[in-house]
Parts: structure tokens; sequence; C-alpha cells
């Protein structure tokens, strides 16, 4: 599976490590490590069940314990309550054993950095007993420059036995911009600067001039010097811990026990994907917001091929990097590696080296998904485009298995990445830089069999906080008019999206303060609607300044609702995407409004008494109900049946008058179904040998190996008319936008939707292998 | 007059009651919790406990001075969601705040397992109908500043309102109130003219502490259980007056302090989670009697496994706690859980064939295996007793007999799914678990920078004495305590009845060092006032308690507060310093030296005030193991053991643990039954009977 395009030998060494430098690091199958450095190899295979159940579950918690350290000692919000970090124990050749709930894609990235210092440390600077290591270089493994690793070889008896690391986020390692998410960054010299692995400490004693050189660029220092502190003292607790175990236990047992757990997950996922189709499945999306002054829409592509218990993943047909939101190919892989653990192994204790056995990576590089040197890679903004791309790609995968599907769910907080940060001159008089995580924080995604969860969270961060409004209110100059559930936020369909909140500030007691409206277009959502669903909206953002809000405060009244802040400022408009000085003084309102869940299935499928409760809770509007779910309800809300039968009859055949009819149409329908090539996609017997069709009705669409695409109805449907919180790609981005709904001509049930150019040619979003022999 | 300190806790399976004299003599009575009617288990155990006294129950509670009780019946109607319907009064824009539960409903308090399978994870279930809240037009700014004032008008509509619509009670919580209780304290006076019977709880009332939402909830679930609360309260007290006893009734917080009947009526949620505190109380007084500073206290129950730290004879104490996925501002005792009780599961994971425990348990029903009440499925008990550890015949002091056929038949078909023999099989379900609780402790210890071989681990609950010898093995400690024989197996109650007046009363005090003496001392002088108005409702002498003054100060930049001691006498800009200085030195001392970052700044967060008796009582008891011990003690008789040091039963000789005397010596492997646990003395480890009846187990030389 190696990818790299040179001769892997020890000697040429120095050109490997170019071209990793260059095009960013994906290990291959077989290292070359300098066989100087000894590798404890041995293990045992013959664990009875009760040793491997206490062996592993002792590897789980030392990997807890190393968390639980670092969290006490840094005393970092980030850590703390972001849960921006993550520890793992691995191999010693670097796969991944235990990783901990913090942020899941850590995980695609730790075996990375350690491989790369295997095949390139282990020569030059040696790896040694007591070392521990340093980096923070995307094209080796890592998201972004704050993201550090802090890792260590453990050694018994002379060879080297396993690694333990981790890696949190940093706060501040200079950079133009503070925090170092440079949004107006066109190339990386302008972004933190970054290290590829160096040694921290040298055989127990640490390096004091790497340390120096590590916070001398930070505005900080002192700051992250304790920071780097804490994941020293992570890793030495859990070296210490290994090494007790391997002393208590034997490290054939303890090895044994390592390899037996990768080996289980591994069969685990094999099975998982043998129970699926064969075939390929394609998500093409678009991007906006590449850098400040460039919101074009951007191209982004995945494909997946699953055969037998394999899956292969590539990205071609993604556009060439850009601006400042791309991401190194060890990270696209990361964040594949993220949405897979989550969907396939949620029962595997986070062993993501027995997942990335059945798992091939093969990326284009120079793109936005696998940039190569020195494209800019600092904003995390292509870490969640490419995490919810891989996350919405598999789900539509694991829908052909009952079983599998059941554990996916859609779109969620933080797909169409918003950020607020917040600076000026604070309440105390002092200069303040801030993150309100308002804007960070969502719903679920809907699950294909129940609702999504309401401020669930998001998929990478299992935990996804935001402060409390007083915390927030102490720390920046604002007041929270109101920070309340959105109303008709979450996406519509069969099983709706998870609601998110929205939040409305006014400055107070500062006359120079500012809140950014950063992150990608709101108005080129990646909250796509699976499967028929509706997408969730991108998030909004509003602002007003100089309004009447002092004069509702001296009359004793308080803007608590969006609607009443339009009311208090009827001049006000949605905030233009990546501007970082909108005014929050004590005149100035600014709303957010982040990202729900996306919703699954057909809304016209939604079981109606469920569409009568949504209203009454204010999920839905009246008027959505009957237009989009086909619900007809009394004067009193409650459900009228007969109504509105007749009026989903009449909303499905509306819906097939108004689309274009299909492309090449197909005559019959399916005798029976034998698989799914979509949830909505059945496979069966059709008129002239076996074919696609609507798993609603059995309407023929296409050849069984065919773009099931081309033999529905199109409808189109004004980005706008989503739903409440949508705005017009248009206006925002100048670049017309539309979410195409592939219908059934037969029944008109929505079977899957994109989000595209009214010209775009369809995505052959699934291929079915053909059926051997 | 025996001057009886009669102490009553009632648990998920059993009522426990312990009895102690004038002289320090105790009884011990246990009867079956009650769950439809606690009361009634309550009263049961009195009966029990005078019957083992040999008195009537009028003589008993004649004789009585002093009754505590720590209960269930609040954390019972919350977890079963049988509570009253409550409204919420909200400061306008902020009514969502227990809808949007800061975005952590999925995975607060949730096992990790949960945390990581989006699927089988949801969120709670509010304890609010969204109906069934109000916003105010009111604001108060972070400076306790008004921004908004209350609009009274607003305010009796909305109530008017909820209470149309069938709210029973109300809860009212405002932002900010907790630095300025202004509007609620008028709300309260409009309140309770308008309405003068509806039951009513105040966030700033209960909480103060910064954090709308966890402050909104520690209110609605006071409202919550309060007037269960209140008729539980009354009716226990009608049946005492029935009975004879006119005097208080002391309920256990959280806190480790005991409060009034008729104030667990106004703050009936400090009773939440007030269950596993009482053991840990007994731990650090029964510590402190033989000098032990440093205690783990280890609590084996039927559900649970709950682990405590005593450093430095300080009891470890935390500001929130996880109830149903919900924040509360609870401060209580520290005490974590891991699910390794005698009632957990034993269960073959298919994808790897490894052997698990937990965290599923069989509860009270049905139980274990060997109960005869239903239960199939094997557990950490069944595998004690199918092991030989536990006594079938005499399983509670004989009141109740286990069946070892069923259990040793379903241990035999889980050995059979992994290839291992009946005995193979228990011995490696009794590891698995121990394994557990080993690394909870270790979590616990080392994790947090203390070294468990500094510390006595104290084991006791219905399986601590089985299985402490085992979970203890691997951490290094040195000392294993089996606290006072048999009242090991009701040590929490006994704990209870150890616990004294206490209040918390708490200012928050934000501000920046260098810190503001003028200010600070008038906080204390205020909650002082508090302090004292509260002593006299509840008929207690302010000169009989002591106060003893903190603070809470956090680096700017980092995340954690530390409680700070205040120094004694006048708060002055020495005084001050003193603050801060104390505020490093303990920082350093939990989070490692030199951790902190004083560059960006010191804030005091909150100031505090505990009130407790200044003369606490003691652990002490007689009656347990008289002088005259040995090294040559008779066994009693004998039971085969499977001892999976030696992989082979063989006959152990059985003690009879009552009668030991203080000084005797024992050897492993031996058993030391009691009518209410057995002490398992593991091969290679010796057992000395202490005076005053403690049981110290040590590796032999």
């Amino acid at each position: 599976m190696s990818d790299t395009t040179v001769e892997r030998t020890l000697e040429n060494e120095r050109e490997r490590r170019a071209e990793s430098f260059a095009r960013g690091y994906l290990p291959p199958a077989e290292l070359v490590i300098d066989p100087s450095l000894k590798l404890d190899t041995d293990f045992e295979t013959d664990i009875d069940p009760i040793s491997y159940e206490v062996l592993r579950s002792k590897l789980w918690n030392v990997n807890w314990d190393h968390q639980e350290t670092i969290r006490r000692v840094s005393g970092s919000q980030v850590v703390v309550f972001g849960y921006d970090f993550n520890t793992s124990i691995q191999t010693e050749d670097g796969a991944g054993v235990c990783f901990g709930p913090g942020n899941l894609f850590f995980s695609g990235c730790a075996d990375l950095v350690v491989k790369w210092t295997l095949e390139h440390r282990s020569m030059n600077v040696g790896i040694g007993e007591g070392d521990i290591f340093l980096q923070d270089d995307p094209w080796i493994g890592t998201n972004h420059q704050m993201d550090t690793a802090v890792y260590a070889p453990v050694f018994w008896e002379g060879k080297l036995f396993a690694w333990v690391y981790n890696v949190i986020h940093q706060r501040e390692l200079g950079g133009v911009e503070p925090g170092g998410f440079t949004q107006q960054a066109h190339d990386v010299y302008s972004e933190p600067t970054f290290f590829p692995p160096i040694k921290l400490v040298e055989a127990g004693k640490i390096r004091e001039d790497v340390v120096d050189a590590w916070v001398r660029r930070s505005r900080l220092s002192g700051l992250m010097t304790l920071e780097l502190r804490s994941q020293i003292a992570g890793v030495q607790l859990a070296r210490e811990r290994v090494l007790d175990m391997v002393g208590r236990y034997g490290a054939g047992q303890v090895k044994g026990v390592m390899r037996k757990m990768i080996s289980t997950t591994a069969g685990v996922v094999g099975e998982r994907l043998k129970a699926l189709p064969d075939g390929e499945w394609t998500d093409t999306r678009y991007v906006a917001g590449a850098v400040v002054g460039d919101l074009k829409p951007y191209r982004v592509s995945l494909t997946v091929r699953k055969e037998g218990d394999r899956l292969l993943y590539t990205n071609s047909g993604t556009d060439p990097s850009v601006g400042s939101f791309n991401i190194t190919a060890g990270v696209l892989r990361a964040c594949i590696t993220n949405s897979l653990l989550t969907f396939l192994c949620f029962d595997q204790y986070l062993c993501a080296a027995g997942l990335l056995e059945q798992v091939d990576f093969e990326f284009e590089r120079g793109t936005i998904t696998a940039a190569n040197h020195p494209a800019a890679c600092s904003t995390s903004i292509g870490l969640v485009v490419a995490l919810v791309q891989a996350q919405h790609l598999n789900m539509k995968m694991l829908s052909t298995n009952e079983a599998a599907a059941h554990q996916t769910f859609a779109a969620s907080g933080a797909a169409t990445l918003i950020y607020n940060h917040t600076f000026g001159v604070d309440q105390y008089g002092t200069p303040t830089a801030n993150f309100p995580m308002d804007g960070v924080v969502g719903g679920l995604g809907a699950f294909p069999w129940r609702d999504g969860l309401e401020h669930g969270g998001t998929m990478s961060a299992t935990m996804n906080p935001v402060g409390s409004v007083e915390a927030m209110e102490r720390e920046i100059p604002m007041i929270y008019l109101y920070r309340r559930e959105a109303t008709d936020s979450g996406g519509h369909g069969r099983w709706r999206g998870g609601a998110c909140l929205v939040s409305g500030m006014v400055g107070h007691r500062s006359a120079e303060h500012y809140i950014s409206s950063g992150g990608l277009a709101q108005s080129v959502t990646q909250g796509i609607g699976v499967l028929g669903g509706w997408p969730a909206t991108g998030g909004t953002m509003w602002r007003a300044e100089d309004c009447a809000i002092q004069d509702w405060f001296a009359e004793g009244r308080l803007p608590g609702t969006p609607e009443d802040l339009r009311e208090m400022a009827p001049e006000g408009t949605p905030a233009p995407p990546k501007i970082f000085n909108n005014r929050i003084t004590e005149n100035d309102v600014f709303e957010v409004l982040p990202n729900p869940g996306a919703g699954y299935g057909d809304p016209v499928l939604r079981i109606p008494e469920m569409v009568e409760e949504d209203v009454r809770e204010g999920k839905i509007t009246v008027a959505d109900a009957e237009a989009i779910y086909g619900v007809a309800l009394g004067q009193d809300g409650a459900l009228d049946q007969p109504a509105t039968d007749k009026l989903r009859a009449e909303l499905l055949a509306g819906r097939l008058e108004r689309a274009k009819p299909p492309r090449e149409p197909a005559e019959g329908s399916l005798a029976s179904v034998t698989q799914y090539a979509l949830a909505t996609v059945a496979v069966g017997p059709g008129s002239n040998g076996d074919a696609l069709g609507c798993a609603a009705c059995q309407q023929e669409l296409a050849p069984r190996e065919g773009n099931y695409r081309l033999g529905s109805a199109w409808l189109e449907i004004p980005a706008a008319d989503l739903g409440t919180h949508f705005s017009d790609p248009v206006e925002q981005i100048g670049h017309e936008l539309c979410w195409r709904s592939y219908l059934c001509p037969s029944c008109g049930i929505a079977l899957d939707g994109e989000f595209c150019r009214p010209d775009d040619e369809p995505v052959w979003d699934v291929r079915l292998a053909p059926v051997a022999g | 007059m025996s001057n009886y300190r009669v102490s009553i806790d009632i648990g998920g399976t059993f009522t426990d009651c312990t009895i102690v004299d004038g002289n320090g003599a105790v009884t011990i009575a246990k009867s079956p919790s009650t769950p439809d009617d606690f009361s009634r288990g309550f009263i049961d155990s009195l009966e029990t406990g005078a019957s083992a006294l040999g008195v009537e129950l009028s003589e008993l509670l004649a004789q009585t001075a002093r009754m505590s009780h720590g209960t269930t019946v609040g954390i019972n109607a919350v977890v079963s969601h049988t509570g009253s319907r409550v409204g919420l009064v909200s400061t306008v824009g902020h009514g969502d705040s227990l809808r949007l539960l800061n975005n952590t409903g999925r995975t607060n308090g949730q096992p990790v397992e949960r945390i990581l399978n989006y699927a089988a994870s949801s969120l709670p279930e509010r304890f609010v109908r969204r109906e069934d809240v109000r916003e105010v037009s009111e604001r108060i700014d972070c400076f306790g500043d008004v921004v908004i004032p209350l609009n009274v008008d607003e305010l009796i509509a909305s109530v008017d309102s909820l209470l149309e619509q069938g709210v029973e009670t109300l809860a009212v919580s405002y932002l900010w109130s907790h630095l300025n209780n202004e509007h609620e304290e008028r709300t309260r006076e409009v309140l309770s003219e308008r309405y003068p019977d509806l039951y009513v709880s105040y966030g700033a009332r209960l909480a103060q502490r910064m954090g709308e939402y966890p402050r909104a909830a520690t209110a609605v679930l006071n409202s919550y259980i309060g007037p269960l609360m209140s008729d539980y309260v009354r009716s226990l007290l009608a049946k005492l007056e029935q009975r004879g006893y006119t005097d208080r009734l002391l309920f256990a917080q959280c806190d480790g302090g005991l409060i009034d009947a008729t104030d667990v009526i106004d703050r009936p949620v400090m009773t939440l989670e007030s269950g596993p505190v009482g053991g840990v109380i007994a731990c650090a007084k029964a510590g402190a009697e033989v000098g032990h500073e440093n205690i783990i206290a280890a609590d084996m129950g039927g559900t649970t496994f709950d682990v405590s730290v005593i450093a430095e004879a300080r009891l470890p104490i935390r500001d929130g706690v996880v109830v149903e996925q919900h924040d509360l501002f609870l401060r209580m005792v520290d005490v974590e859980s891991v699910g390794a009780g005698g009632g957990s599961l034993a269960w073959v994971e298919q994808q790897s064939g490894a052997l698990r425990v937990g965290p599923q348990s069989a509860g009270a029903d049905p139980g274990p295996v060997c109960y005869g009440r239903g239960g199939t499925q094997p557990t950490v008990t069944d595998a004690d007793l199918v092991l030989g550890l536990v006594n079938g015949e005499n399983f509670l002091g004989g009141r109740m007999k286990l069946d070892i056929k069923a259990a040793e038949a379903a241990i035999a078909a889980l050995g059979e799914q992994v290839g291992l023999g009946v005995m193979e099989c228990a011995a490696g379900i009794q590891e698995v678990a121990d394994n557990l609780m080993e690394d909870k402790i270790r979590s616990m210890t080392i994790a947090r920078g203390h070294d468990p071989r500094d510390f006595a681990l104290y084991a006791f609950g219905g399986g601590g004495a089985v299985h402490a010898g085992l979970f203890s093995r691997g951490l290094g400690i040195n000392r294993v305590v089996i606290p006072v024989g048999d009242l090991a197996s009701v040590w929490s109650a006994y704990g209870i009845g150890l616990e004294g007046y206490g209040r918390t009363y708490e200012a928050p005090g934000f501000m920046k060092a260098p810190l503001d003496s003028a200010r600070v001392a008038s906080e204390f002088e205020r909650l002082e006032a508090v302090a004292r108005a509260d002593a006299e409702r509840s008929n207690v002498d302010w000169n009989s308690l002591s106060s003893k003054r903190s603070a809470d100060l956090k680096y700017a930049l980092q995340v954690y507060d530390v409680e700070a001691d205040v120094p004694d006498g006048d708060l002055d800009e020495a005084a001050m310093e003193e603050i801060v200085e104390s505020f490093a030195r303990t920082y350093a001392r939990r989070f490692g030296e030199g951790v902190g970052y004083p560059e960006g700044g010191i804030d005091l967060m909150a100031l505090r005030l505990l009130v407790e008796p200044a003369e606490p009582l003691r652990a002490l008891v007689t009656g347990y193991a008289e002088p005259g011990g040995t090294t040559d003690a008779k066994p009693s008789g004998e039971r085969d053991v499977y001892w999976s040091e030696h992989r082979e039963t063989s006959a152990t000789p059985v003690f009879d643990g009552p009668s030991l005397a203080a000084g005797t010596a024992l050897s492993g492997p031996a058993l030391i039954d009691y009518p209410d646990t057995t002490a398992v003395l593991r091969p290679g480890l010796n057992l000395t009977v202490e005076p005053g009846g403690n049981l110290t187990i040590e590796p032999g030389a």
C-alpha cells in the first residue's frame, strides 16, 4: 500500500525523507528501520480469556491515566474542557493499539508520526532508552501546527517494545494571527513555524535547547512550556506503567494481547465489511471559503471501493490546493479513520491499528485534501470538510446493510465550520482574545432509525461542550441576550437532524471589542442530507451596529429571541464570511446559529404523529409540516390523517410534475430484492437482467452496474428554500448552487440528493462491482 | 439511660441499622428495604435492632439520644422519574438552559463505552417539560449590576399560567443570581405572599457558583423531589412519635454533614448521592484513632465498587456531581465508582472470546444466581460462593440460604464457552473483577500523584473483606484494614452515625490578586451571620460549633480551582498574601511542582465557611476483640476453597470472627466468618486482630 515514488532502501533515507516532506507521509507496509535499533517483536499467541481481558483492560486504563495526567498537569481549557487532545499506546512498529475518547481523528495521525520516526530517525539522531520526541509537522502527521505530539519509545531489556504517545492542541505557537488559525495565509510560511520529529528528552535528560526553540516563537511561551511539561509527564507515567505490566505479566503476554486486540478488531471490521456488497461509492461536493478574499466554490471528492473485507479510499476529482483550507494526505487518512472507528469499531475500544489493517489509501497529491508543501494548512477547515465527507460517504456505503447502518448518523455539529474569535479590551480594561464555543457546537445528524440528537455534538470530538453563558460573560465583554434552542433548525427527513442552539450577544462595558465571522461560507452547507433526507443549514451569522439595544434596555426590555432581535434592529444583515472584525460594543449585536444535524430519508415518510409532535415542540413550522412533510394539522394542532394522506399523494405527484424527467428512463420493476446499492436503491431481477430499482416501489432505474441517477427524476430546490436558516449562495458567494433531489420517477420518493451547480452532471455515487463468475 | 446513638442507612437491597450505646457497644441490624414505602423498612430495621438488644422498640427509642439517617428516597424518585411536575422560571433569553445542557447531555457522566457508541447513547429525559418553562424580563451582569429590573407583572402572569396548566412545584433560577440575589429574593417575596403553600426552590439559595445551567438544574431537582421528601420526613417523624421518639432526626447530606429534618425539607437535593459518603467518613474517623492519615476507602457493594482517597486526613471534596446526565452544583465527598460489585454479571465477548465482568449488574432483582430469585447469568457473588470463600449456609447470619448448585451450573456453562473448568472460570471472574477494582484505585492514586504504598486500604461493604486481598495485591499496598470485623458490612450506616451538624456556606467572590482584604473580610462576616442564623433555627448552640474559612483560587489561564486555607484572625493584607501562598502550595501538591502559571494572574473564585462540631464524635466502639489473643487460635471448622494462587482446592481453616481476641495472629490461607461477611486471608498474607476490632492484613515475611 506504499504510495512513495522512490525505491525503499536504507541507503536512500534522505531521498525518501525529502519526498515525505514534500508530499506528505503515508506509511508503507514494510518500514525501513536502521538495523542498529533492536525491535522486540516476539509475542505469545496462546492468550487465555482471563489474561486477555485483564491485560486489555490494563492497557486501556494506562492510556486513560495518561490522558488524565495531561488534563491534570496542563490545566489548559483546550484540553480539559475542549478535549482537543488524545493519547495512545502503540506497538514497537507504531501500530496504534488503544486511544482515548478525546479528539478521534488524532488516532489516524499517531501511527504516522511513530512510523516516520522509526524510518527516519533510527539511523540519525537515533532512538534510545529514555528518549522522548516532539513534532508538529503537518506533512508527517498532524492536522495543523498547534497539534503537538510528544511520544516516547518504551524499551524492555534493551529492545524497543512499544511506544506511548500524546498530542494536544497547544494554544499559541506564533505566526501572524494569534492562536495560529491563519485565515489569511496563502502558504505555510505565514503560519506558525513547525518542526518535524526532534528529540525533546535524550536518555532521560530534557533538552533545554529544544524547549527554548519550541516556546520562543509563542506569544505565551511560559504557558507553552507548561503544556509541554504536561505532555512529558503523561508519556513518562504511561511508559512506567507499561513497563510495570511487562514486569508483572511478561513481555510476550503483553505484546500478545496487543497483537490479539489488533487482529480481533481487524477480524470484526472484516466481517462487517463482508456483509456489504462489493462496489464503489463516491461523494463530490462544493466548499467555499478558501481564504480571505476568495469565496469561490471548490470541488472536493472522495471515493471508497469496497472489495471483500477491504476498503480503498481515493480523493481524485478534488481541486488543487488553494488558500488556507488545505490538509495533508495523512490528515485525510485520519479523517477517514475517525469516521470508520465510529461506525465500524464502536465496540473495539478504539483499536485503530486493527481497523487500518483493512483499509488502503491512494491519494492524489497537490489537492485540497492531500496538499503538498508549502500549501497553507493551519485553519482546520479542510479537516472538518474531509471528516464530514468521509462520514457521509461511509454512511451511504453502510446503508446497504441494516445492522451496519444502525451505527451511522448524518452530518453533525461543526460540519460547515464557523469561528467566532473575539478580541479587544475586556470589561476589566485589559487586552483580551477569546473563543466562545457557540459556533462549533451543534446537533447530531439523523440515524437511519431515529432522529439525530439535539445538541448532541460532533463525530470527531466525542465530547463537545459549550461553556456556560455566565463563564463566557465573565471572560468576554458581552451580554448574551439569549442562548436557546434554534427553532426549525435540524435537517428535515424521515428522521430529523438534531437541533442546535442560537446565541445573540451585545457588547458590554467595552469601547473596543470585535468578533469574527470566520470559517467557511455558510450558504454552501456541508451538512448534506442522506438518502432523501434534507440538508442541515451551514449555520448563520448576523449582525447590527449602532442599533437601538440601549433604548430597549432603558425601557426594561430585552430582545430574548431571534425575532425580537430583528424587531429591535431591522437594519441588521448577515455577517459576511471571513471577516475578523465585526464590532461588538454596547450598541452592536451579533448572532450565531451553528450547525444542526442533517436529515435522513424522505420527509414524506416521517410518521405523521411525529410531525404533529414536532410542531407542538416548535421543532418545525406549520408551513413546513405541510409543504415538506405533507402533514395536515387541524386548528388545534391535531393531526388530520385523511387530509394528510391526500396531501402526501399530491405532494409526491407535484414533485414529479415539477421535476426534470429521467435522462435514461428504465422500464419495468424488480421482481424481488436481493441486495441494496443504497438503502433507497435496491438490486434485483429486472426486465433485462439484474437491475437497480427504487427500494420503496421497485420501479427499475438502471442496470445493476449503472447509475440510478440517470433513471431518476431530478427536482432542483433553490438553496434558500431548504428551511428557515438557509441563505442564498448567489448573495453570499456570487455562485448559484441548489439542492438536487433524485426522485423515483414512479412513486416520487427521494432516493438521494446533492448540493451542486444547476448545470453539473450527476455524480455517479454508487457503482456496484459486477458479480464474480 | 443507655444514651443510644442510632443510625439507619437505606440501601438498594437492605436497610442497615447500627446502635451504639453509651459505652460504645455496637448492635447491628439489617432488614430488607421497602421501596414502596421506605419508612416501613426504616422502622423494621429499628425493630430488628431492638430485638437484637433484647428490648422493646419503645424502650430503645426512649433511650435514644440521637438518630441519624441516610436515605435514598430522593435519588430513587430521580432515577425512576416519579417526582413532581416542576415549572421553571428563568431569565429572558435563557429558559432553554436545561434543554441545551451546555451541549454535554449525550455524554455527561456516561461510561466511555456508551460515549464511543453513538447509537447506544441518548439524551437524558428532562425534569422540566418544555411547556413548563417561563422567561421573565430581568437581567444582571457579571459584576452583579442590574441591567434590566425584574418585571413583577410578568413574573406573576408567568407563574399563574404555569399553575393553571398543572405545574406542582416551582424552581426559580436567574442568571448571575449567585452574585446578586436581589431579583430572586424579590421573586421570593412576591411568590410567598401570593402562593404561600407552593413549594419553590431558588438557584442562589442552593448553589453559590457560576454556571446558570447547573444552578438551575439543582433548583429543579430540589423541587422535583421536594414534596415527596417532605411527605417522607413527616411520615417518618410521625411514625417515630407514635413509638415515643420526639427528639430530632438528622439527615445525611452528600457533603458529609448532617442537617435537621426541617432543613432537609427545604434542601432535599443535598441528600442525593449521600449514600456512599458515610463509609468514607467512618474510615477517616476510624483512621484518626489509629494514626492512619492516608486512607483508600474501598466499598464493595452489590452493584458498584466505590473508592475515595483520604490524603493527609482531609476528606476529598468536589463541587459538582452528575445525576441522570445533568450537572448539579452539590458539594460532596469525592467518591468514584466502577461497575464491579457482587451483582456484576460475568459474560463472554463473542468477538474475542474474552471473559468479562460488568458493568451490567443483576441488581437486587433477580440478583445473583445463588439467591434463587430467577437469576441465570453468573455474578461475582456466585463465583465467591463456588470458590468456597463465602459460607452459603450462613449468609446474613443464616437468614438466607444460597443455592451453590445453581451457581456452579451457571458458571460451568459460562466456562464451557471459553474452555475453562468451573473453578478456573469462577477464579477468572474474580480475577477480572478484582482487576477492575485495582485499576480504579490506581487511577485515583498513582494517576493523581499519590503513592499507594503510603496508604492503608480500608475494605468494607458486603464484599470488601472477601476481595481486598486480591484487589490490593498489584498496588504495592502494605496494609489492608477490615474495619471492626462485622461492622465493615454496615460501615456506611455506622459512618452516618458519626457525622455531626455540618453546613457549608459559599460566596462567589470573583476578584483578581492582589486580593481586596476589606471585601474578603466583609464577605466572611456576611457568611458567618447566615451560618449563625441557620444554627439558631436548627436549635444548635453556636458555641458548640467551630468554623473554618477557605477560598477557591485558580491561575487565570488554567482551569482548576484549588481550595486554599484562609488564616484565622484578622483578614489584613498579610492574610491576603498568605491565602495566595497557600493556594500556590496546594496547587503544587495536587498537580505537581512548577505546573502553575502565575504569570497569567491569579483569580479568586469563591469564599467558603465550613461549620462543624467543635468536638466531633470519635469512632470508638467496645465489645470487639477482647484482649488475650494468641498465635495459635483454634479454627471453628474448615471449608474447601479453590485458591487461584495454587490452582487447586484445599481444606481451609475457618475461624469464628466475633470470638477472636485482640492480638490473634493468623497466616493465610484462612477464612474468618462473621454473620454478615467473611474476611478472606489469602495464601501468603498475615492477619492480626487489633485492639478495637480492626483486622489488619499484611504481606507475609
